[in-house]
């Protein structure tokens, strides 16, 4: 990018700077409209048609969300993602009251480099792992068993309405010392003198956590619930497919895998774009009901 | 001065079980995957027994490690480098230049953060058959590189953002070009944050599953994530085998944090310094 006119200021150097600006976003424009807007346009256009992949697509209206909001199955899995979404209270909450009680032990450094191991596995290295330990005729079960526990030796994978909790709590496993890492850091940016100003006026433990720590801390806890909001919305499929392949039945089948099962295990493509738009639609939901609980607080906050 | 702080022995009843809860799970895998298979079959719960080392070898074979290493190798380094310059790039010009697409950029950005992936993969996986690159390793690191730039755009946008002017002005000043003011000044500053741009993204492409299930779906080009999901298929028995396989595949990544982590600390003494 040779230039002579370096010297010409206001308007030539304005337009520099958009040329600029748009040569150095061009690669990513180009690839967000050919990977992400395009295959959108091509997802929106199957859910309305019959279409195996083979032959051409047939248009069919709305037959396929019809399918799917009159089966059984399709209200399981969205009440699935539902619960998953929920977890984030717990992926949030774990990690805020470890931090906080960990925080200034001299053991603490040493424990959080523990805690955080756990993400540096794969979803699917972990999700393989804790299935392995968790089948119902596996080594948790079989111990608890051996020592008389019988009655806690439960069917953590197998168990319909036990499935989900065991994802939540497999996933807690492997986000909690990130979270741990995130709310240290926000309690070290807190300012000592503060802290030691409210204690020598008499305040406990407890007062300088709800007073102090808990106000602090909420931009992290912003922070930490949009990231895991989008690992959710994105990521869930490993953890899926490692731990349950959906089972038993549709009891833990995300939209995510619900797309894999139709649209690209059997084929059919135009019924899986329907589930996948459904899933789009879900998440813009769960977004925009984020974005206005942040509004309404931030609204509290200044009259606060 | 009274004592600060929660009780002690909470605390550390905490923190222990904490510390359980961590390594207990990991220690057992280990102990699974060092079981001779017929062992484990008849008592899964036993920790004694005999130990083998057999289970791995026969995981590296049986799963063909080898090549799905190779593969990830191959796709996600090059991907991540890809997903990077892109991020990096687009992040300068959202921060630092005024352009009038910048609201076009940052549409492109957020709608790309809010894609399932498995939205996506569906038409790609259609587009794919039809254009023949299935089974592309190259089109699977293009597909990365497009995919998860977004992120990183983001992320280097609010590095940028933090970076002040003057030294870019100067640079202007002094008759440099805009590509050249990037280079040898934005870049170099910037270089802790574009490296861990990278590592992160090589983290999160290497344990992708969807895209690379469906765009590389035959054994021999297979990523080491679709290996390791496939292990149910391909092992007769679910513990030992299992276990030594996802013991081995977790492996290169545990490897990358620690040379990230020493990578990033000589960068972050070495960039920037003089201002």
């Amino acid at each position: 990018m040779a230039t002579a006119g370096a010297r010409r200021v206001g308007l030539s150097s304005r337009l520099r700077g958009s040329v600029g600006g748009w040569l150095f976003s061009l690669p990513l424009l180009v690839a967000v409209v050919v990977f992400v807007i395009v295959p959108i346009g091509l997802v929106v256009y199957y859910s309305f048609t019959s279409y195996d992949g083979l032959s051409s697509p047939e248009w069919i209206g709305l037959d396929n969300y019809r399918f799917l909001f009159e089966g059984d199955d399709f209200r399981r899995i969205l009440l699935n993602n539902a619960i998953l979404i929920c977890g984030i209270v717990l992926w949030t909450a774990l990690p805020f009251l470890i931090a906080i009680m960990i925080f200034g032990h001299p053991r603490a450094t040493q424990l959080r480099a523990l805690l955080f191991i756990p993400a540096l596995l794969p979803p699917i290295i972990a999700g393989g792992m804790f299935r392995t330990l968790l089948l119902e005729s596996g080594p948790l079960n079989s111990t608890l068993r051996s020592i008389g526990l019988d009655a806690l030796a439960l069917s953590w994978l197998s168990d319909d309405k036990l499935v989900l909790v065991s994802v939540l709590l497999v996933i807690s496993w492997a986000t909690v010392g990130t979270g741990v890492l995130f709310y240290t850091a926000g309690l070290s940016a807190i300012s000592r003198s503060y802290i030691e100003a409210a204690v020598i006026d008499g305040a406990s433990w407890r007062q300088v956590v709800w007073d102090i720590y808990r106000p602090a801390l909420r931009p992290v806890t912003r922070f930490w619930v949009l990231l895991l909001t989008v690992a959710t919305v994105t990521a869930l499929f490993p953890w899926i497919f490692a731990l349950t392949k959906g089972g038993p039945g549709v009891a833990s089948t995300t939209l995510d895998f619900e797309v894999y099962r139709t649209g690209i295990s059997s084929g059919q493509i135009g019924l899986g774009a329907a589930v996948a738009v459904i899933g789009v639609a879900f998440i813009v939901i769960v977004l925009l009901a984020q974005y206005a609980a942040y509004r309404v607080r931030r609204a509290e906050e200044w009259t606060e | 001065m009274k004592r600060f702080g929660p009780n002690r022995g909470v605390a550390v009843t905490i923190m222990v079980l904490l510390a359980l809860a961590i390594v207990v799970p990991l220690i057992w895998v280990f102990r699974i995957a060092l079981k001779p298979p017929e062992q484990y079959i008849s008592n899964p719960a036993s920790w004694g027994g005999g130990v083998t080392l057999n289970n791995f070898s026969e995981a590296w074979t049986l799963g063909h490690l080898d090549d799905a290493i190779l593969n990830s190798l191959t796709i996600v380094p090059l991907a991540a480098l890809g997903a990077t310059v892109l991020a990096t790039l687009a992040g300068f010009a959202l921060a630092k230049l005024d352009f009038f697409g910048k609201p076009i950029v940052w549409g492109a950005v957020l709608v790309s953060l809010m894609m399932p992936l498995a939205a996506l993969a569906l038409p790609i996986f259609d587009v794919a058959l039809r254009a023949d690159f299935i089974n592309s390793r190259l089109g699977l690191s293009l597909i990365f590189t497009a995919l998860f730039a977004s992120w990183g755009a983001v992320f280097m946008y609010s590095y940028f953002r933090n970076l002040p002017n003057e030294l870019l002005e100067s640079a202007k000043v002094d008759g440099a070009s805009l590509l050249r003011a990037f280079l040898t000044i934005a870049v170099p500053l910037a270089l802790p944050a574009i490296a861990t741009t990278f590592f992160l993204n090589v983290f999160i492409q290497w344990g992708e599953l969807i895209l690379s299930l469906v765009i590389l779906p035959d054994t021999d080009k297979q990523t080491l994530t679709v290996s390791v999901a496939q292990f149910a298929s391909k092992f007769r028995s679910t513990g030992p085998l299992q276990a030594a396989g996802i013991l081995i595949a977790a492996a290169p990544m545990l490897l990358l944090f620690l040379f990230a982590q020493r990578w990033l600390r000589a960068e972050t003494f070495s960039g920037g310094v003089e201002k």
